[in-house]
């Protein structure tokens, strides 16, 4: 409640002017009641004095002659005539002093102590407890030195009633109260209006700018004033008619603008239904297109495989061809009994077998869009090696191989297949072309936390750094019209990033080329990984 | 504007009606009473207030009632008790000592008389008092005497112990000094200024209140009997019936009005009662028989 309360600027200014007044009021304040509390006492000590000095006159000739009747009866006369004054002592030096009370009065032996301390070389005053009635409070001391003719006859001590000192301090804190209280009244109404003079427009601007807000820009505020607030209210104004010019001028635009917009989204509209039939044509070009490279693929991939398969074949038909010759030459020299044919008829099972499985394997592999699966990474690699073994010897290509058992990648392994065929071909062709002592091709497999790792490692030199940008483009190639393609690493990296979700990629070795397929694992492949791992 | 006019209106209904007022007044003859007090006769308490007490007479009171008050205070009784007799004065203050002297002058044209007194007590003793060495008497012959100037009955206590007990006077046996009152006559026997002091009883009473001290020093040696010590207001009894019935009236007023009381209380009046002229003869009984005793030792002196 309260902090919502300071939270209003009118508040926070009326308070702050406010307390400063009043804590103004009451240094003030401190300081004119501190200096009339010394003249009311300056006004007893001149009222005490007057009191002395008329006894000293009335009684200087009673002193001197010792007339101490006349000191009591005048005395007496005094504090009957002042009911302020409570005693009234006349001491004389070296001999009795006479304590005179309102009807009462005695001779004292001695002054106490405490009044013989205040008779010291002139007038002195002091505020002590009445030293002559001890059932008496506080009095207003005060003390006048006799002299006459030069000689100090003695003292006279007059104690006035506290309760006159009190009652003038009380009237004098009281008057100070109400003036404060009616100068206070009168200053908290002025800084209430010079508050609302000021806040007011601040809280009018406040109001104004809500509006504008909300978007009444048409606001305008009116001010008489011809200090910072007038103008503030006038600028605020100013703004305002500013404001909704621009306003008004944003809403013509706009309705300038919709009206474009509507004929461009008509056009738009026209185009749209022009453009659709032609992406649709575009798109059945792709298709079209994509159709025939794929065609391309197969038919590359078919042609290299029939290469294979010739080499596959060139020995056992070679074999068959002797055995042939064997058959002729035996039956001419007349070897050929029974143990021969059953021997040879064996050996010719034997090749047709071993070209018959060839067959059976490659039939395999151009066998499409079988199931996704599991399968062995190192098997797979293995039964591609054994299709081109032939072909690699024939090149007198060895082979390295140096793979992790039981690395599985789930996808088609005949597209993996494919893949490996397509570079061991492509390392093979550089390996012709580029002869080396000793030709090889280091296969590898391996994993981490995330991938499974093959790698093809040639040593035919490399790829030229101009065109190793270009090798996975279609159509790239660098072989010659009718032995290169350039659609088998496009082919071979298409199906890793799209079927398998891997990545394929070549960067030159000392060596040679080196291409590396990482397959990303799945997530049992990879946590198998990790228990695996922390178990060694 | 409204209120102003009905202000104008209030104030010439005011004007009008104090103009009446005042012609009817002066259409009267006015009546005279003319005051006399002797001054030794006029107690010290009051002397103090007089002028104010009269200024109250004359503004208030005898405005009121349409007299015109003169006052006449003289030391010399002699000469304001033959005006009194001369009518020359319609009034006369004195105290009972000197109305017992001049008794058989006065008596005769008394009329309208009150009692008057300065306090509730219709008596008054006087004390003797002596130093503390001493309680006899007879001892003090020839010794200081302290007394209130004028105080009649002090001295005549003084003077009818003297003759008591020195067969003198006292003026003859005693070296007297007067004081202006009694408790200065107590103080200076306290104080050894003086022997003996004869003042009244209650004034003895006062001091011994005032100063417990007191007695150790100064001892109460004799008491007198009892004695009244009224002041007496007379009215001539010439005065037409009129205008003792406008004084009758006035002193009515005196104790029954807030202005009365005020002038009571201003004059120290504490009781007033009338009294028949004749019967003042019984309240001065003891100064008449002062009066007699004096004349017999004049006389025996001679
Ligand atoms: N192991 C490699 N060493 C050197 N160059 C290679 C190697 N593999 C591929 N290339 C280059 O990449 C080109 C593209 O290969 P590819 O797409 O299979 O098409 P193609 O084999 O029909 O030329 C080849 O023409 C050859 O220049
Ligand atoms: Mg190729």
């Amino acid at each position: 409640m309260i902090r919502f309360f300071f939270k209003k600027l009118f508040y926070q200014v009326y308070f702050s002017i406010t307390i400063i007044m009043v804590v103004m009021m009451t240094f003030i304040g401190y300081f004119v009641l501190k200096e009339q509390e010394k003249s009311i006492l300056e006004v007893m000590r001149t009222q005490a004095l007057t009191i002395a000095k008329s006894i000293e006159l009335v009684s200087a000739d009673a002193m001197v002659g010792n007339d101490q009747s006349f000191l009591v009866e005048h005395n007496l006369n005094v504090l009957e005539k002042s009911p302020i004054i409570e005693f009234i002592v006349v001491s004389q030096n070296d001999g009795e002093s006479l304590l005179i009370e309102q009807e009462h009065w005695q001779v004292l032996d001695h002054l106490s102590a405490e009044a013989k301390a205040l008779e010291k070389d002139g007038e002195e005053d002091s505020i002590i407890k009445n030293p002559y009635d001890s059932s008496k409070d506080e009095s207003y001391y005060y003390v006048y030195p006799l002299n006459f003719d030069g000689i100090a006859w003695g003292w006279i001590h007059i104690g006035f009633k506290l309760d006159v000192l009190d009652n003038a301090y009380k009237t004098m804190y009281l008057k100070m109260f109400l003036l404060f209280t009616f100068v206070f009244i009168i200053i908290s109404i002025a800084i209430f209006f010079v508050t609302k003079q000021i806040v007011n427009p601040i809280i009018a601007l406040s109001h104004a700018t809500k509006e504008m807000t909300r978007g009444e820009l048409e606001v305008q505020l009116i001010s008489e004033r011809a200090d910072e607030i007038g103008e503030l209210t006038q600028n605020f104004n100013i703004m305002a008619q500013g404001l909704s010019k621009i306003q008004n001028e944003l809403k013509n635009t706009n309705a300038m603008l919709e009206e474009k917009v509507a004929l461009r989204t008509r056009e738009l509209e026209e185009i749209n239904k022009t453009l659709d039939h032609r992406v649709q044509v575009e798109i059945a070009h792709r298709r079209e297109q994509e159709q025939i490279l794929i065609q391309q693929s197969r038919f590359a991939a078919m042609g290299e495989m029939i290469g294979n398969i010739a080499h596959q074949w060139r020995q056992p038909l070679n074999a068959l061809a002797l055995l042939l010759q064997n058959i002729s030459i035996a039956y001419e020299t007349g070897r050929m009994d029974a143990a021969f044919i059953s021997r040879v008829n064996e050996k010719g099972l034997l090749l047709t077998n071993t070209m018959s499985t060839t067959i059976d394997d490659f039939r395999n592999f151009f066998k499409p869009n079988r199931e996704k699966e599991f399968f062995s990474v190192d098997e797979q690699i293995d039964k591609t090696l054994a299709m081109l073994q032939a072909s690699l010897d024939t090149n007198l290509i060895e082979v390295k191989r140096d793979l992790k058992p039981d690395l599985k990648i789930y996808g088609f392994a005949n597209e993996f297949t494919q893949v490996i065929i397509n570079i061991l071909n492509n390392a093979k062709d550089a390996l012709i072309e580029n002869k080396q002592e000793r030709c090889t091709i280091c296969i590898k497999s391996y994993e981490d936390s995330s991938y499974v790792y093959v790698t093809i490692l040639d040593n035919a030199g490399g790829i030229d750094d101009a065109v190793i940008d270009k090798i996975f483009d279609p159509y790239f190639t660098t072989k010659d019209q009718g032995k290169g393609t350039g659609i088998g690493l496009y082919m071979s990296k298409a199906i890793i990033e799209n079927n398998i979700h891997g990545k394929l990629y070549v960067k030159n070795e000392a060596q040679g080329a080196l291409f590396t397929i990482a397959i990303e694992k799945n997530d049992t492949q990879k946590s198998s990984f990790n228990t695996s791992k922390e178990k060694k | 504007m409204l209120s102003s006019l009905k202000f104008l209106l209030f104030f010439s209904l005011i004007f009008a009606f104090a103009n009446v007022s005042l012609a009817a007044e002066e259409e009267e003859k006015k009546m005279s009473v003319r005051l006399g007090y002797i001054l030794k006769d006029i107690p010290y308490v009051v002397k103090r207030d007089l002028q104010l007490g009269f200024d109250f007479v004359t503004d208030r009171f005898a405005k009121k009632y349409n007299v015109e008050v003169t006052l006449h205070i003289d030391e010399d009784e002699k000469k304001l008790i033959t005006m009194f007799e001369e009518e020359k004065l319609e009034y006369l203050g004195l105290r009972m000592c000197t109305l017992a002297k001049y008794y058989d002058l006065l008596s005769s044209s008394m009329g309208y008389t009150y009692l008057s007194s300065t306090n509730e007590n219709l008596q008054e003793r006087y004390v003797m008092l002596a130093t503390s060495e001493s309680a006899e008497a007879k001892s003090y012959l020839g010794k200081k005497v302290v007394m209130q100037e004028d105080e009649c009955n002090a001295i005549m206590y003084a003077d009818m112990t003297s003759i008591k007990y020195f067969n003198v006077r006292y003026f003859e046996t005693l070296d007297v000094e007067y004081v202006q009152n009694p408790n200065r006559a107590i103080l200076k026997r306290f104080f050894k200024q003086a022997d003996i002091a004869f003042v009244p009883e209650k004034s003895w009473e006062l001091a011994k209140s005032m100063n417990p001290a007191m007695e150790n020093n100064v001892k109460l040696v004799e008491t007198s009997p009892a004695i009244f010590t009224y002041g007496i207001e007379t009215y001539h009894k010439n005065l037409p019936a009129s205008e003792v019935a406008v004084i009758k009236q006035s002193d009515k007023d005196l104790q029954d009005t807030e202005d009365g009381k005020q002038l009571l209380t201003i004059m120290k009046i504490g009781m007033r009662s009338q009294v028949q002229p004749q019967e003042l003869r019984a309240y001065i009984k003891p100064y008449l028989e002062y009066q007699k005793e004096i004349k017999h030792f004049a006389e025996q002196a001679q």
